[in-house]
């Protein structure tokens, strides 16, 4: 699969825009480890290169470097490549090439790390990473009479659905008070699949894919809203690659919710009182360009004061917890998202908050000690709405 | 294949450096090293036999110490942004030091000075300083990849400043360098040096004796390893604006250049664009025709000052038959003449190159050293192939600090690669002709540079480095020493 990416490789001219950029150090990783190459964009294409051209071979040594990229697209929005003939950019995208990298690397016999392999049985077995059963997926839409067919419809994602339902709960109850029906899939909700396209198990993502991809049809979907800004981007941009043309279109709750507001058809009474930072997720914001309506809502929210930290938007650091580095290195996830905390603490906000529930996880997991907690942009918007959930 | 053999079998100083700076920050694998083999120029890589991430001056010392005890040589990386090719010492024996751990910054305004540590970014440099109002004259190309120790040991001793041709290179705002001898002593040049064991610190570079603080800048390594860096720092302007003009011939800018570094109001930093035909050229000149471009910005502390100077250079650029450029000119002469990611992104970091430039000042022979090496360049044969199969192209070009012509290509490939260093050779051979040192004097590129040596002067050399390293243990080869 790297093969894809030779010419990219080939083109990636060493310079190092991947290792500090106009926000400082780019790469979270190369801050956590012994900072080697190894574990930067450049140095990876370098590997990748020694690779395709035969002078290296797959082996277990290059496990923890390809395995602790974050795919997070910090190296890529820095990379300085442009094409001479246009003066465009011609980026390399790393992210593409590391997950070509794992796929060859599980494919040649090495890894994936221990705990991935237990996703993967989960995967098989249930369609969740948690290991949960199936039938209980839609527990959290119980007794909302959701619909499983129809034109719009509510994609909530594993984290949503398993371990934060207040955030599915929210989203649906914000979309209704806005007139937006949706419809739910429930137990046909299948993963999207990131995990499995992030760990090289390439066949189980196109499994995981393809079913949904075909249960999205059989219900007649135009719309997919999802709340998760890893399952949108996959939806969005992984799935046409694996399924072809979509017949329905992907946005993220944000922009909907956005929508809502600028056409009044929500209104943000109540008062949510407090100092908030926006964190912009990686799949979100670097990977899809979605950088402003979090933040409209968000400035909408009576009481609300909002202060920026100093890496946003584009040069948000990464919460630790992308491409199942979470779940294969815990502890680097771990000392990243205190990155985080640490820089919203320091512009003095009392809470995070994000459009992601991977990151708001991993933000809490390791806030708690900071004394700082993590929340959902859903929640915030369902407590201004006085939405009960 | 060679990597999945050697996995289990360690460098002989692994344990041991591992010792020194914790086992999290050296690595041995094959795999790992391949990153460190070569920098961002064309010249064959070179294949370290460890690489350690020292965290101190100290550390680097332990480390210079134990190659000294077991006669492995110690090379240095900065920020791998070099176009000179890594220097060779003994490949697959190496232990490559690598500093982008010592990053520290010191800012101390109240002295005019910032402390930083030799793995420190230019770019974080002046993020430290621009909340006080201030920023280092430093270099804008690879202002976010090269490490204070590499512009300083390496670049012409500090590299060119955005305002080079109004006020000089960089290596007068080097105060002191903290050094790392190859016998693993540490000194302190600059102002008192080490010698006074009351204070080490660096306030300005006033020494009473010798300062060896030129012996180590521009060395590339030889000497000594620069693990920390005092820099004088200069008040950001409070006004700025930018203006652009097309030339007419590749002498008229020229001239424009030489008379308006003659005038007695500097800074303004400046671009200049030979051909703007060129492929790269043309992706920057904004779509405009004429045969060369000049981007000024120009800096002042009031509006009347910088209204001065633009009418400085209008009369100057006007003298010589160049006319005004548009808008996106102008912006890009804001942008790109000032050391932003524009200007980055667009010329210092889109393709492998041979660069073989000179600082730009009102220096004689600079036109004809560009227009010869172009030419020279040129003769060799199978240029149009290389264009066609792989985007070959040369580009005599002025730069905010350089000017001379670089070797670049779109797409690289084995082929390509070699028909370059073909081609570099022959540029190498008219350097040495014409006398010129070439920038990016590091690894390979020295060695041509010392070519150049008078007997006396490669004696003199060859002598101060059996001194300071008895062992031949820093970057043996370098300079041809």
């Amino acid at each position: 699969m790297l093969e894809k990416y030779k010419a990219m490789a080939n083109g990636c001219t060493r310079c190092g825009m991947c290792i500090v950029g106009e926000a400082g150090y780019v790469c979270p990783v190369q801050k956590h480890t012994g900072g080697f190459d190894q574990y930067v964009a450049r140095g990876r294409n370098q590997i990748a290169k020694a690779i395709l051209n035969g002078d290296l071979d797959y082996s277990d040594a290059l496990m923890e470097s390809t395995f602790t990229c974050l795919g997070c697209n910090s190296c890529n929005v820095q990379c300085s490549k442009i094409n001479p003939k246009t003066g465009n950019p011609d980026l390399i995208e790393e992210s593409k090439m590391s997950q070509a990298l794992r796929v060859d690397l599980v494919k040649a016999g090495y890894g994936p790390p221990e705990n991935l392999k237990l996703i993967d049985e989960n995967m098989e077995k249930s369609h969740n990473p948690f290991g949960e059963p199936a039938a209980k997926r839609a527990n959290w839409a119980a007794g909302m009479n959701l619909p499983e067919k129809g034109s719009t419809m509510y994609f909530a994602g594993c984290y949503a659905s398993y371990r934060n339902p207040k955030i599915a709960k929210a989203t649906v109850g914000i979309l209704k008070e806005g007139g937006v029906d949706v419809a739910y899939l429930g137990e046909e909700e299948w993963c999207c699949g990131v995990p499995q396209l992030w760990d090289g198990n390439r066949d189980l993502a196109e499994k995981l894919i393809m079913h949904n991809v075909e249960a999205l049809k059989a219900a007649g979907v135009k719309r997919v809203i999802a709340s998760c800004a890893g399952c949108y981007h996959t939806l969005k941009s992984e799935y046409p690659a694996i399924a072809g043309r979509l017949p329905f279109e992907v946005v993220h709750s944000s922009e909907v919710i956005d929508e809502l507001i600028q056409s009044g058809k929500i209104h943000l009474d109540q008062e949510v009182k407090g100092k908030f930072t926006y964190h912009d997720p990686c799949h979100l914001g670097r990977h899809e360009g979605v950088y402003e309506q979090p933040r409209n809502i968000l400035g909408a929210v009576k009481g609300a004061e909002v202060i920026e930290m100093f890496r946003n938007k584009e040069t948000s650091w990464c919460c630790g917890g992308g491409s199942v580095v979470a779940v294969a290195f815990p502890e680097l996830a771990s000392d990243i998202a205190v990155d985080r905390i640490e820089e919203a603490k320091e512009v003095g906000a009392e809470a995070i908050i994000s459009a992601c529930p991977l990151c708001e996880n991993g933000l809490n997991s390791s806030g708690r000690k900071h004394k700082i907690k993590a929340l959902d942009l859903s929640e915030v918007v369902a407590q201004a709405m006085g939405l009960q959930v | 294949m060679e990597a999945t053999a050697k996995m289990c079998v360690h460098h002989p100083l692994y344990e041991t450096i591992g010792a020194i700076v914790g086992p999290k920050y050296v690595i041995d694998d094959d795999f790992a090293l391949v990153p460190y083999a070569r920098d961002i120029s064309y010249f064959k890589g070179v294949t370290p036999g460890i690489v350690v991430r020292p965290g101190s001056t100290e550390e680097v010392a332990e480390i210079v110490k134990v190659a000294n005890r077991t006669g492995y040589p110690i090379v240095i990386k900065g920020g791998g942004q070099a176009g000179g090719g890594v220097t060779k010492g003994e490949p697959r024996r190496n232990i490559m030091i690598d500093m982008g751990r010592i990053d520290f910054l010191k800012p101390d305004v109240e002295n005019l000075k910032i402390t930083v540590g030799g793995g420190a970014r230019l770019s974080t440099i002046d993020d430290a300083l621009r909340p006080y109002g201030y920023y280092i004259n430093t270099v804008i190309g690879p202002y976010y990849t090269v490490t204070a120790g590499g512009l300083t040991g390496s670049t012409a001793g500090a590299g060119f400043g955005k305002n080079v041709s109004s006020s000089g290179c960089n290596w007068t705002y080097v105060l002191g360098v903290k050094v790392v001898l190859p016998t693993g002593d540490i000194i302190t040049t600059g102002t008192s040096p080490s010698s006074n064991v009351f204070n080490d610190s660096i306030l300005f570079r006033e020494v009473t004796g010798p300062d060896l603080t030129g012996l180590f800048t521009a060395s590339g390594g030889a000497f000594g390893i620069i693990t920390e860096v005092v820099f004088r720092i200069i008040p950001i302007p409070r006004y700025m604006k930018s203006v652009s003009y097309v030339t007419k011939t590749m002498e008229s800018t020229w001239e424009i250049q030489l008379e308006l570094s003659r005038q007695s109001r500097p800074p303004y930093s400046n671009t200049i664009m030979f051909e703007l035909s060129n492929y790269m050229v043309k992706a920057i000149s904004q779509g405009i025709e004429g045969y060369g471009a000049i981007f000024y910005a120009v800096e002042g502390d009031s509006q009347e000052e910088i209204e001065i100077k633009l009418a400085e250079i209008n009369e100057v650029c006007e003298k010589h038959g160049a006319v005004r450029g548009n808008e996106k000119m102008d912006y890009f002469a804001l942008t790109g003449a000032t050391g932003t990611m524009e200007m980055v992104r667009n010329m210092n970091a889109n393709s492998c190159p041979f660069m073989t430039w000179e600082s730009m000042y009102n220096r004689t022979g600079s036109l004809e050293y560009t227009k010869g090496l172009r030419d020279a360049f040129n003769s060799v044969e199978g240029h149009e192939e290389f264009e066609a199969a792989a985007g070959f192209y040369l580009v005599p070009m002025g730069h905010i600090f350089l000017t001379g012509v670089t070797l670049r290509c779109k797409q690289t490939s084995p082929e390509a690669e070699e028909h370059l260093r073909k081609t570099w050779l022959v540029g190498a051979e008219f350097m040495r002709k014409a006398g010129t040192s070439a920038t990016y004097a590091q690894g390979t590129n020295a060695c041509y540079v010392a070519d150049t040596w008078s007997p006396a002067y490669a004696k003199t050399m060859s002598a101060i480095k059996k001194t300071l390293d008895p062992n031949n243990i820093l970057c043996p080869g370098l300079w041809n020493l």
